[in-house]
C-alpha cells in the first residue's frame, strides 16, 4: 500500500529548473533512497514533500493528505530532519523538546526520545554545545516528536564519523523495524545499499533509474559491467577500520 | 494557536535572559550610562554665565533681576547694553545664555537661527508701568553646558516670572501651570536623562534583538524548521512580539528601580504614572518591533542588516532628545527630528516620568507612535519575507 505518490512534481527557480518531473511511490514501511550528486534536485524533491517549498505543478499525496505548503494536517504526519539542522542555541535538549511537543500539542517525556538516540545525559545540555553527530541525533529523535507515519531525512549523515554514520543507520534500521516510512537523500551509496529497500537516482531535476539496490547493481551488471579492481565483497575499508577503532560512538 | 504562542513566548524570554550579551547592553550599559552621568553631574555642575541686556528704560528693572538671580548658585549674571558685545561673548563660549529686555515698542520678533545662536521667539511679555518690555533667550548651541541650557532657561523663566511679580510690585500677565511650578525647583539634568535613557535602551535593545533573530534564524535554517511544524507565521510574530513587550517592561522597572534608588530620580504621577508609563513602553515596543521586522527584510545577511539599522537608529539616538534637548537643534532640523519614533518615545516617557503628565496631554506623542506603528505593520505585511 502506498503511503507516498508523486505525480510529475516540478519546481522552478527563476530560470532554473530544479525539478523536472518527479514520480514515484513509496510503500508503508519502507526506506526510499533519493541519489543523486550535488544540485540533482534531491532537497528540492523532498522540500516539497514537505510543505516547505509550493509545488509548482503535479501533485503528491502523503497517506491520502494532499501536500501543500502551511498544510496542518500534514505536519502533524510528517517527522522532519532537514539537511542544514539549527535549533535555539540556548535552549536545552529537554526544553527544545517540550517546546516542540506543545507546538503539535502532545505530551511527552523528553528522556525516552533522548534515550533512543543515546543523548539522555546531555538532557541539560545546550544545542550549541552538541558535536556534529550529537546534533544530527538530536535532530532524527526530534522529528519523532510527533509520531510521524513519514520521516524524512535529509542527508542525515554528511560529515559524520564512521561510528557515528553507523550509529545512524541503526537508529533509522530500528525506526523501519518499528514501520515508519522514511524517505532518505544521501551521497553514500553503500549507505542506501545498506539501508534503502528502493532506491532513485536523480540528476538534473529528473529521475534516471528506480529500483531495489539490487536490481540495479544486476541490471548494470547484465549491461557487461565489470569492476576494474575487483574488490572483496565480504568487508570494506571502512569495515576494517570500525573494527580497529570500534563501534562505540566519539562524542 | 494561545498555547503555541504561550510556550513559545516563554522558550524565547528563557533564550533572552540566558543571552549575556542581550542582558548587558539592556541592563548593563544603560545602568552604567546613568550612574556615569549622576557622577559627572554631581562633581562638575558647570557654572552657567548669563548677560542681561537692557537699555536705559529697563536698566532699573535688570538689575533687580540680576540681583535676584545672582541668589541662584552657580549662576554668574552681567548686566550689558551692548547687544553686539553680549553677541560676541555668546559666541566665544564666554557667555552661555543672553537675556534681553528691551521695551518691545509693538515690534514683533521673529525667531532666528544661525551657526552660533538660537533666538526663539519672546518667550514672555512684560508690562512695567506703562512699557511693554519683549523678553528673549539666546543660547549658544555650542556651549559646553548645553545640557543644562534648557533646564537653566526654564528655571530662569520661572524666577523671572517670580522675581519680577515678587520683588517689582507687577501684576502678572502669566497663567501658571502648577506642575510646571512644582518640578522646576528640583529639576535636574539627570531628570531630563534618565526617561532619555529608558527610551534608547528600549529602542536599541528591541532592534537589535528583533534583527538578529530574524537574520540568524533565517540564516541557520531554523525558520525553515520552524515552517514544517504547525506554529505559524503569526505565531510566531505574535510570540516574538510578546516576548519584547514582557522583556521591555521587565528592562525599564528595573532601570526605574535603579534610578528611583540609587541615583534618586524617581517617576512622577503615582501609580497612575507607573501605568501611563507602561503603556508608553508597550506603544514604543510595538513600534520598534515592527521597524526591525520591516529592517529584516531588506537583507537576510547580517552583514548588510546591522549597517543599515545603524543607519537608522544612529541620527535618533543623537537627535531624538535623549541625550539634550531637541530645542537645541535648528529649526529646520527639529522639524524632522519630532517626527522620529524615538522623540514620541522619549518625549512621552519624560513628560510622565518627569512632570507626571497625563496620556491625555502627551496625545500628540501618543497619537505619533500609533500612526508609525500602523505604517510600519502595514509595511510589513508587503514586504515581510518569511526565508
Amino acid at each position: 500500500m502506498s503511503v507516498i505518490e508523486v505525480k510529475n512534481i516540478k519546481k522552478k527557480y527563476g530560470d532554473l529548473e530544479a525539478v523536472k518531473g518527479v514520480t514515484f511511490e513509496v510503500n508503508k514501511g519502507e526506506v526510499f533512497g533519493l541519489l543523486g550528486p550535488n544540485g540533482a534536485g534531491k532537497t528540492t524533491t523532498i522540500e516539497m514533500l514537505e510543505g516547505i517549498s509550493k509545488i509548482d505543478s503535479g501533485e503528491a499525496f502523503i497517506s491520502g493528505i494532499k501536500v501543500s505548503q502551511n498544510n496542518h494536517p500534514l505536519q502533524k504526519i510528517i517527522g522532519v530532519s532537514l539537511q542544514s539542522n539549527n535549533f535555539f542555541d540556548s535552549l536545552t535538549l529537554s526544553e527544545i523538546l517540550l517546546l516542540f511537543s506543545h507546538f503539535f500539542n502532545v505530551k511527552i517525556d523528553p528522556s525516552d526520545f533522548l534515550k533512543e538516540v543515546e543523548l539522555e545525559e546531555k538532557r541539560k545540555t545546550y544545542y550549541k554545545e552538541l558535536s556534529g553527530g550529537q546534533k544530527q541525533r538530536f535532530t532524527i529523535a526530534l522529528s519523532l516528536i510527533n509520531d510521524p507515519h513519514v520521516l524524512f531525512l535529509d542527508e542525515p549523515t554528511t560529515g559524520l564519523d564512521p561510528q557515528s554514520r553507523r550509529h545512524i543507520w541503526d537508529i533509522v534500521s530500528n525506526l523501519k523495524k518499528k514501520g515508519k516510512t522514511i524517505i532518505l537523500t544521501t551521497h553514500f551509496m553503500d549507505e542506501a545499499e545498506v539501508l534503502a529497500d528502493k532506491v532513485a537516482i536523480m540528476d538534473n531535476g529528473l529521475i534516471l533509474k528506480m529500483n531495489t539496490p539490487r536490481a540495479l547493481i544486476e541490471e548494470l551488471i547484465k549491461k557487461g559491467f565489470k569492476k576494474k579492481v575487483v574488490s572483496d565483497k565480504r568487508a570494506n575499508l571502512e569495515d576494517v577500520f570500525i573494527d580497529l577503532t570500534g563501534k562505540n560512538l566519539r562524542d | 494557536m494561545v498555547k503555541r504562542i504561550f510556550y513559545f513566548t516563554i522558550a524565547s524570554l528563557k533564550m533572552t535572559f540566558r543571552n549575556r550579551f542581550a542582558l548587558f547592553s539592556s541592563f548593563l550599559f544603560p545602568i552604567a550610562i546613568m550612574f556615569a552621568f549622576s557622577f559627572y553631574t554631581q562633581t562638575s555642575t558647570p557654572k552657567l554665565n548669563i548677560q542681561i541686556l537692557y537699555n536705559p528704560t529697563s536698566k532699573i528693572f535688570v538689575e533687580k533681576l540680576k540681583n535676584e538671580l545672582q541668589k541662584t548658585s552657580n549662576v554668574s549674571v552681567l548686566s550689558i547694553n551692548k547687544k553686539s558685545s553680549a553677541l560676541k561673548s555668546l559666541k566665544n563660549e564666554k557667555t552661555d545664555l543672553i537675556i534681553s529686555i528691551i521695551p518691545s515698542k509693538n515690534k514683533v520678533i521673529q525667531p532666528v537661527y544661525n551657526r552660533y545662536i538660537y533666538q526663539p521667539a519672546p518667550i514672555s511679555s512684560l508690562k512695567v508701568g506703562a512699557s511693554n518690555y519683549n523678553v528673549v533667550f539666546y543660547l549658544n548651541h555650542y556651549s559646553t553646558n548645553l545640557f543644562y541650557e534648557e533646564i537653566f532657561v526654564t528655571n530662569i523663566e520661572y524666577n523671572f516670572l517670580k522675581n519680577s511679580i515678587s520683588s517689582l510690585g507687577i501684576k502678572s500677565p502669566f497663567v501658571f501651570r502648577q506642575q510646571f511650578i512644582k518640578n522646576s525647583q528640583t529639576y535636574s539634568y539627570l531628570d531630563f536623562l534618565i526617561p532619555g535613557i529608558l527610551a534608547l535602551s528600549l529602542m536599541q535593545g528591541i532592534i537589535f534583538a528583533v534583527i538578529n533573530i530574524i537574520v540568524n534564524y533565517k540564516d541557520l535554517g531554523v525558520l525553515r524548521r520552524l515552517a514544517v511544524t504547525p506554529l505559524t507565521k503569526s505565531d510566531f510574530l505574535a510570540s516574538l512580539t510578546l516576548t519584547r513587550l514582557i522583556f521591555g517592561l521587565i528592562q525599564v522597572a528595573i532601570l526605574i528601580f535603579i534610578a528611583s534608588v540609587f541615583i534618586k530620580v524617581i517617576p512622577q504621577g503615582g501609580i497612575l504614572g507607573f501605568l501611563n508609563l507602561a503603556i508608553i513602553v508597550i506603544l514604543g515596543s510595538l513600534m520598534f518591533v515592527t521597524l526591525s521586522l520591516l529592517i529584516s527584510s531588506i537583507s537576510n545577511k547580517t552583514e548588510t542588516v546591522f549597517p543599515i539599522a545603524n543607519l537608522i537608529t544612529l541620527p535618533m539616538l543623537f537627535l531624538s532628545g535623549v541625550f539634550f534637548s531637541v530645542q537645541g537643534l535648528p529649526v529646520w532640523l527639529q522639524n524632522i527630528v519630532q517626527f522620529f519614533p524615538l522623540t514620541y518615545l522619549a518625549n512621552s516617557l519624560r513628560g510622565v516620568y518627569e512632570h507626571g503628565y497625563s496620556l491625555f496631554i502627551l496625545r500628540g506623542d501618543i497619537i505619533g507612535m500609533i500612526i508609525w506603528v500602523i505604517i510600519l505593520f502595514a509595511l510589513n505585511v508587503k514586504f515581510f519575507k518569511w526565508e
